[in-house]
């Protein structure tokens, strides 16, 4: 007596899937399922993935040296973008700014807000008047900038490594409406 | 038949000629990013890039502007009005300097305030070699104006858009 024959689909199927089985300690696994689930659940991920990347975590490469030492050149990162959904950035905060685009970013740190004085003399920051405290500023700095006040709808930004002439350093007033995220860790 | 044969090589002639100017034609917003590209070609000098093809670029970079182009960039006191002939002039002496440069436009946007008219934004970063082997690397935001003059578009103005205030 014969075998009823199996349809072609469900014969590629298994196929396809005896050619992708492995067996991990005795247990069957596969690496994917061809099954109408399979895909649901393939389309699903992906979507996920797409929104999560996207729009909650991007991965970012840090190229340059600017915010040495606390980020390193040519490092690897994830912008966390939901923290700024529902608050406004604070002081001492390091941020992700964008250009034009999201594709090149900038990378620095909040040392003043909207409606604060900011300056610097002979490498030591002072917001209205007051030192500020800076540990994360290890590289010898000798800046000085006369004070200038933030406006409103900006805060001012600065990297880390300050050990370079002041005019060679990308620092100022930044746009808050530019800052989307900041470095996952 | 002969005629039912020749309306239906008709249909499928006007449908191709269709096709082709929906799905094949160039759109104006394709046209400016073909010339932002090529911008960014002419400028780009690759390592051991021979004279012959410098020469080429400093000629082909000049078609990219109308006959006055304004530039106002924040370095190497570039800002002014220019001819073509000017910016040719100016790529080959500032090519002089260094060993190799490359310049790259991110994240390009497009406006059109009117038919004639395109507002053109996008980041545009320079990476290169000096001929002292310095290595340099700058980022801006650029904000270009283009206009259709004599059927192609032109660079007319091109500006830094300033994203940190000292």
């Amino acid at each position: 007596m014969k075998a009823p024959r199996k349809n072609t689909s469900e014969k590629t199927t298994l196929l396809a899937g005896n050619f992708l089985r492995r067996r991990t300690g005795g247990t069957r696994f596969r690496w994917f399922d061809f099954s109408r689930k399979g895909w649901i659940r393939l389309l699903l991920v992906a979507v996920a993935a797409w929104l999560f990347f996207g729009y909650v975590a991007r991965p970012v490469y840090i190229d340059g040296g600017s915010m040495l030492p606390t980020y390193s050149d040519r490092g690897v990162n994830f912008c966390w973008m939901p923290i700024f959904w529902f608050r406004s950035p604070h002081r001492g905060q390091i941020v992700i700014a964008r250009y034009a685009g999201e594709r090149v970013m900038l990378l620095k740190r909040v040392v003043a807000l909207a409606g604060e004085e900011v300056e610097f003399r002979d490498g030591q920051l002072l917001v209205n008047g007051k030192e500020v405290k800076e540990p994360y500023v290890v590289l010898p700095c000798n800046w000085n900038l006369p004070p200038r006040r933030v406006d409103d709808g900006y805060v001012y930004v600065v990297g880390d490594n300050r050990n370079m002439p002041i005019e060679n350093h990308k620092f100022g007033q930044l746009a808050v409406s530019r800052i989307i995220g900041v470095p996952l860790w | 038949m002969v005629k039912r044969t020749g309306l239906m090589i008709l249909l499928l002639a006007v449908l191709g000629a269709g096709g082709w100017y929906f799905f094949l034609r160039s759109t104006d917003r394709e046209k400016v990013l073909g010339r932002l590209s090529d911008l960014a070609e002419y400028v780009t000098k690759a390592p051991g890039e021979k004279g012959t093809g410098l020469l080429l670029k400093s000629q082909l970079i000049g078609r990219l502007f109308a006959d006055h182009c304004e530039i106002s960039v924040d370095f190497h006191n570039l800002s002014g009005t220019y001819t073509p002939e000017e910016l040719g002039a100016n790529l080959v002496r500032s090519r002089q300097f260094v060993e190799t440069i490359q310049l790259s436009f991110y994240d390009p946007s497009v406006r059109f305030p009117q038919p004639d008219t395109a507002l053109l934004d996008t980041t545009g970063q320079v990476l290169g070699k000096a001929k002292n082997g310095d290595r340099f690397r700058e980022v801006r935001e650029l904000a270009f104006t283009l206009k259709k003059i004599d059927g192609k578009w032109r660079f007319t103005a091109c500006r830094i858009r300033e994203v940190l205030r000292k």
